[in-house]
């Protein structure tokens, strides 16, 4: 037999061994115990990338600098409007709930955990953390950043990893809801480039530019009221049953570093 | 090879299987089209380093099979059929130690990649339902350009600091000998 032949025969043997190996489950502890150990190397590259992107993404031309500024003045103005209602809101609310004896039970608790790596092919946004099933972690469970601001959900989960899919991933389904109601009023898809759109919206339903959005609750493991988002557009035909906006993220997802998966209370270890 | 170069290697390999899973996924342009593994096992095959070529392929593709966010693509499968190819191609057609020969040999291994890509995304659809997006075809160009840069660079590089690639004739000898 040649060189090449016995070559062949050698890189085909390990293929068929880890393919083997692989279907068998016999690997997946190795492989779990392997993902742990690269992890804080993953977490790393990821931070650097991270990094280099948002310091690539500060060398801004003067003319994007303004439209941002003037953009962000807009939006400024309309949520400060909100604001002050929402403060007049609180402080009542507040009211209530020491009158009412009221104590708040959310029912869930979160798991932080670092991003180890990100999906290489930009059409997807799914990115890999360092916690999985041995915290407790499942499938559906939503991933949330700073104070609660909904940026996917866990859609594989491995030992001692998981995959989180993010609202923008094209595969990506959440129900939403407008901020302060609890009734779903359509669905966030996302559309790959970081970008996501509301679909599925009533014709009857009033739904205008800044408006926020927040999970509805109609999902199992999603608590509602986190924010997933604001409305940059609405689109709609006076001949279509459902009209459609487009979303912009509270928090640039392409960023992220460290998330808090929600894990409802009774799935704790140990609980 | 030395057991210390074949330690240096193994490192170098999962570094480099971190830097195309973890670090690609969040790098600005121009690193994002910058994905090495598949010229450097080709230079290794210039080299008449093959062992190496296979190692750094099977290792480098087993991280990014471990720590890839994204749905399964095969990437050790993948890469370790590649080696077999351009092994294939190295002794058989680009014979010869050249600028030329060392970017059709890159080509043809980044062009085998997609290719194989493409039927592991089909057979994991049908088999298994899961739909791995591939990368746009422009993106595909410009990670296939910055490679026959980059191998252009190494070559010229190894080129100028060694003898491995100048073709020696003795002065004694005429032409035709």
């Amino acid at each position: 037999m040649t060189r090449q032949g016995r070559t062949a025969l050698t890189v085909l043997g390990a293929i068929l061994a880890l393919a083997v190996l692989h279907i068998t489950t016999i690997l997946v502890p190795v492989e779990d115990w392997l993902r742990s150990a690269l992890a804080p190397l993953g977490s790393a590259a990821t931070s650097a990338g991270t990094g280099l992107a948002k310091g690539f993404k500060g060398r801004m031309a003067i003319e994007q600098c303004n439209e941002k500024t003037a953009d962000l003045e807009t939006r400024l103005s309309s949520v400060s409007v909100d604001y002050v209602r929402l403060r007049a809101l609180e402080e009542e609310n507040e009211v209530l709930r020491k009158t009412l004896g009221y104590i708040q039970r959310e029912g869930f608790d979160a798991v932080m955990a670092r991003v180890i790596s990100r999906s290489a092919v930009p059409e997807r946004a799914l990115i890999m953390i360092d916690r999985g099933s041995k915290d407790g972690l499942e499938t559906g469970m939503a991933v949330v950043v700073g104070d609660g601001v909904f940026v996917g959900k866990v859609s594989a989960i491995q030992e001692r990893t998981a995959t989180v899919t993010l609202l923008s991933d094209p595969q990506s389904r959440v129900a939403v809801a407008r901020s302060g109601q609890r009734r779903l009023i359509g669905l966030v898809e996302g559309r790959s480039n970081w970008t996501a759109e509301v679909t599925l919206i009533p014709q009857q339903e009033a739904l205008d530019t800044n408006d926020i959005l927040v999970t509805s609750g109609t999902e199992e493991k999603v608590p509602p009221n986190l924010t997933v988002g604001q409305i940059n557009k609405v689109e709609s035909q006076p001949t279509d049953p459902f009209k459609q906006a487009s979303l912009q993220p509270l928090v640039p997802l392409e960023y992220i570093e460290t998330v808090a998966v929600l894990r409802p209370q009774a799935l704790r270890p140990g609980s | 090879m030395r057991r210390s170069s074949w330690a240096i290697l193994g490192a170098a390999s999962v570094a480099a299987g971190i830097y195309e899973s973890a670090f690609l996924g969040s790098a600005p342009f121009p690193f994002c089209y910058l994905h090495p593994v598949l010229p450097c096992c080709v230079l290794f095959f210039l080299l008449n380093r093959r062992a190496a070529a296979y190692a750094t392929a099977g290792l480098s593709g087993a991280v990014m099979d471990l720590m890839s966010a994204g749905p399964p693509g095969l990437v050790t499968v993948r890469w370790l059929c590649i080696m077999l190819m351009i092994d294939l191609l190295a002794e058989g057609v680009a014979t010869n130690r050249s600028l030329y020969a060392s970017m059709l040999l890159v080509g043809a291994a980044r062009l085998a990649d997609r290719v194989l890509w493409l039927m592991a995304a089909w057979s994991l659809h049908f088999l298994f339902r899961l739909d791995p997006v591939l990368e746009s075809w422009a993106r595909f160009l410009g990670i296939l350009s910055v490679d026959l840069i980059l191998t252009a660079t190494f070559f010229v590089l190894i080129s100028l600091f060694t003898k491995r690639f100048v073709i020696s004739v003795s002065p004694r000898r005429t032409r035709y000998e």
